[in-house]
């Protein structure tokens, strides 16, 4: 894994923690980062995917087991 | 003694307490909106006249408890010099109820705010039906504004169509669908008709526009109703678009004050005439 990617890592989250942790680093991903969110609380993959429409991210998809992972790119 | 102003009493909004020296005035809050300029003068008004507290009613009003019948007239005019709303009782066609909407939540396919205020001003107080009428408006199938438990609710949906080659088959959509509508075969969204509910999530939410909408519209429920005899609201009109939301609730008023008898609320007359035969008046 590149140093470029982070990871993050919120199963068991609820929100309203789900948005408060995820606003920020979606913020600032910048140009060739990418963002790893692993998550098991299904109604904060759609909040996190329009914060990524609203921020022009790329996103994927991707269901393992329980959980879901996220992955964002610039 | 204080002049009873009859023609003001008849507007309603008045309820007498079990203390009969007593009254509970109520106010309306279309789409269950107060202003905080009013919002202060009715604390007021509980403060000076009341015993300094209101209630909030299922309809999103408010309710000033311990008003003195001898105050009444005093204190309606107070109301309606800050331009605050009278709230009805009896049988009139009562507060249109409504959910935040979509300048609020991210789920609202309409503003239904703006739409109860039309409602209201075509449907409040409307009388001559034979019981209480009560109309909620809500932005999505969530329904959070409870329109199957009104005598008339309104629920909006948005149809879409589906273009194959953009979908990546990523399984957002399948993952967000409440109805487990959506299934990917084939690395293709397939979805079952039947079993969606036009929420519109997957326009809202599909990254790669593959799923795009198309029409929106209302869905109308009739004869729902909650209190002692609760039951829940039956499909009427399906899509109805917002310009003749107005057009197809005045065809529901109309047969109910043409057809229904005496103390009947529409869920009580459409189980006494059967729902086809009022659904045939409607169309």
């Amino acid at each position: 894994m590149s140093d470029k990617t982070k990871k993050l890592d919120l199963r068991g989250e609820k929100c309203p923690f789900t948005l408060i942790h995820t606003r920020e680093p979606i913020e600032q991903i910048k140009e060739g980062e990418i963002l790893e969110i692993l998550i098991d609380y299904v109604p904060a993959i759609e909040t996190i995917g329009q914060l990524a429409f609203k921020h022009n991210l790329k996103f994927d998809f991707e269901r393992i087991d329980d959980y879901v992972k996220l992955t964002l790119r610039k | 003694m204080t002049k009873i102003d009859y023609d003001d009493l008849k507007r309603g909004g008045i309820i007498q307490q079990r203390d009969s020296d007593y009254v509970i005035l109520r106010i309306r809050n279309i789409a269950g909106r107060v202003d905080s300029d009013n919002l202060a003068k009715i604390g007021e008004i509980a403060e000076k006249y009341g015993k300094g507290y209101v209630r909030c009613t299922t309809m999103q009003g408010i309710e000033i408890p311990w008003i003195k019948f001898d105050d009444l007239s005093k204190v309606r005019k107070e109301l309606d010099d800050a331009g605050i709303l009278h709230g009805a009782c009896g049988p009139r066609v009562r507060t249109i109820m409504s959910c935040p909407g979509s300048s609020l939540c991210k789920y609202g396919l309409f503003d239904t705010t703006k739409i109860a205020k039309k409602l209201d001003d075509a449907f409040f107080g409307k009388e001559k039906i034979k019981h209480k009428t009560k109309i909620s408006v809500t932005a999505c199938p969530n329904s959070c504004a409870l329109p199957r438990a009104h005598d008339i609710g309104l629920i909006a949906r948005l149809d879409m169509e589906f273009d194959e080659s953009k979908c990546t088959g990523c399984g957002l959509c399948a993952e967000i669908c409440k109805r487990k509508a959506i299934e990917i075969v084939d690395k293709k969204a397939t979805i079952t008709w039947e079993k969606c509910n036009y929420c519109g999530k997957c326009p809202n939410t599909c990254p790669f526009k593959a799923w795009k909408a198309t029409r929106r519209g209302f869905d109308i429920y009739v004869g729902g109703r909650m209190g002692g005899e609760a039951q829940l609201g039956q499909l009427a009109m399906h899509f109805v678009p917002e310009t003749e939301v107005i057009d197809a609730i005045q065809k529901c008023t109309d047969v109910l004050v043409n057809h229904a008898k005496d103390g009947e609320r529409l869920s009580t007359f459409i189980n006494r005439v059967g729902f086809e035969w009022f659904k045939e008046r409607i169309e």
